[in-house]
């Protein structure tokens, strides 16, 4: 058991809050048969509205609308809200508007036809054709006067001009627009080259889309043999007319966005394939150019192997005169100098030990004792590359002297 | 009915890139079809950015339609 407690004008308040707040309870119509209807002097009307198994206390508020319409016995539909009348503690319904029914409001209306042409298939989709998504002449059933002509064009305009628009100038509103919309359809129709219907309207309220909830406009879209798209009125309107168009677009502009593809993307595709043509054109001249060159490969390979080898000859041969020559130079070079070195040889290593060569300044001999060697002599002493004049001054003969 | 269309010019581009990727053709075919797709390229950009949109009303259609009938 929940610890919640209420007085009753605590719970009624609650109710009554609650009641305000419900989404549905909040505004519906309550549809049945008045009874018990009483008028006292205040204005107000009291009633009962029952059907086989219940009844809700109702009242009309002397502002409200319809009173003449409250006799026992007849079917109603009030319009109104539920609350609860606080004193009493009941749940009552307090309406603002009284309508008799049968007599048909638009919105009954509107329920009987769909089930009528509903059950007729009128609104298959395995009926429903494609549009084209790039319609070279479209047809626009509309006012030509108001702004959804001019708000069609200006997305078209912005997004894919490369069309033919005819416009259908039709009634769109008003006691003889239903059949201006028919005649419009299948004007069009004859016509025989148009590949997309748009039956466009602006905003109104369900009176003003009526012409769009007629049957002889939902049997003449159905006949139609050109795809239609409907745009009537705003995202939030649903008419019978779109139910059997081959396509709803939310708005007139969407359904000429529906009809338009966008430029940009256009030009990028352009440019794809340009792209791809290149590609392909560029590997076909490849595999040619690969045939050719295989086809080719040996002719070719010979003549340049041959004329590689032929200038390879010349060019030895030429090396080999002009290195020849050198060569020998060379070693002509190489053996003096080996004939040289061959001369010197004892005497470098001799020198570089630092003994050295004396020879006898007078006649150049090679002193190679002290014999002929008098004082007062002048004698050469060299290595390789130098060399020194010197004069004897004594003559040792004996070492241990 | 008109071969001049953006679509038909698109498509028929579509279709050069496609035989140029898949078909076994001759140097010369080859060098033909690239020369078809780069003006056909050319043509439906011109298409795409040069023209304007054509509004016309249904009545003078008619009249038209009638004319040529």
């Amino acid at each position: 058991m929940s610890d919640i407690t209420f007085t009753p004008s605590e719970l009624t308040k609650y109710i009554y809050k609650k009641l305000n707040q419900d989404e549905y309870l909040n505004s519906f119509q309550l549809i049945g048969e008045v009874s018990n209807h009483s008028s006292p002097p205040s204005g107000h009307h009291y009633f009962v509205i029952k059907d086989d198994e219940s009844l809700i206390k109702c009242v009309l508020f002397s502002r409200g609308i319809g009173k003449e319409n409250l006799k026992d016995g007849t079917q109603i539909i009030a319009e109104g809200k539920m609350s609860i009348y606080q004193p009493r503690g009941e749940i009552q319904f307090i309406a603002e508007k009284i309508l008799v029914q049968g007599e048909g409001t638009l919105q009954q209306k509107f329920e009987k036809l769909k089930a009528e042409l509903e059950a007729q298939g009128l609104f298959d989709q395995s009926r429903k054709r494609e549009i084209p998504k790039m319609p070279k002449r479209v047809a626009i059933v509309t006012s030509k006067t108001g702004s959804v002509i001019q708000d069609i064009i200006n997305v078209i305009e912005r997004r894919y001009p490369n069309l033919k628009l005819i416009i259908a100038d039709t009634r769109v509103q008003g006691n003889d627009a239903a059949d201006s919309i028919v005649q419009s359809i299948s004007l069009i129709n004859d016509l025989n080259n148009i590949d997309v219907i748009i039956l466009a309207r602006g905003g109104g309220s369900l009176e003003d889309l009526w012409p769009f909830n007629e049957e002889i406009v939902a049997r003449e879209i159905f006949k139609s043999k050109i795809p239609v798209i409907s745009a009537i009125g705003h995202e939030t309107d649903f008419t019978i007319s779109d139910l059997v168009a081959d396509l709803r677009a939310p708005t007139p502009s969407a359904a000429a966005e529906i009809i338009s593809p966008e430029k940009e993307s256009l030009n990028e595709l352009i440019n794809l394939k340009l792209k791809e043509l290149d590609i392909s054109f560029n590997l076909i001249i490849d595999s040619f150019k690969n045939r050719f060159f295989m086809s080719m490969d040996r002719v070719l390979n010979y003549k340049i192997e041959t004329s590689i080898n032929n200038f390879k000859i010349n060019s030895l041969t030429n090396n080999l005169i002009i290195n020849l020559e050198s060569k020998i130079k060379e070693i002509k070079f190489k053996l003096e100098n080996f004939e040289n070195s061959l001369n010197h040889l004892d005497i470098d290593k001799m020198f570089s030990k630092g003994f050295f060569l004396t020879q006898l300044k007078s006649d150049k001999s090679i002193v190679k004792d002290f014999k002929n060697i008098n004082k007062g002599d002048h004698i050469l002493i060299s290595n390789f590359n130098e060399t020194l004049e010197a004069e004897t001054l004594e003559i040792k003969k004996d070492k241990g002297d | 009915m008109d071969n001049n269309s953006f679509e038909d010019k698109l498509k028929e581009l579509e279709k050069t890139v496609r035989k140029l990727e898949e078909e076994e053709l001759t140097l010369d075919q080859s060098k033909i079809l690239y020369k078809e797709g780069i003006r056909l390229a050319k043509e439906c950009n011109k298409l795409l950015n040069e023209t304007e949109l054509e509004i016309t009303e249904l009545k003078k259609e008619i009249e038209n339609t009638d004319l040529q009938d």
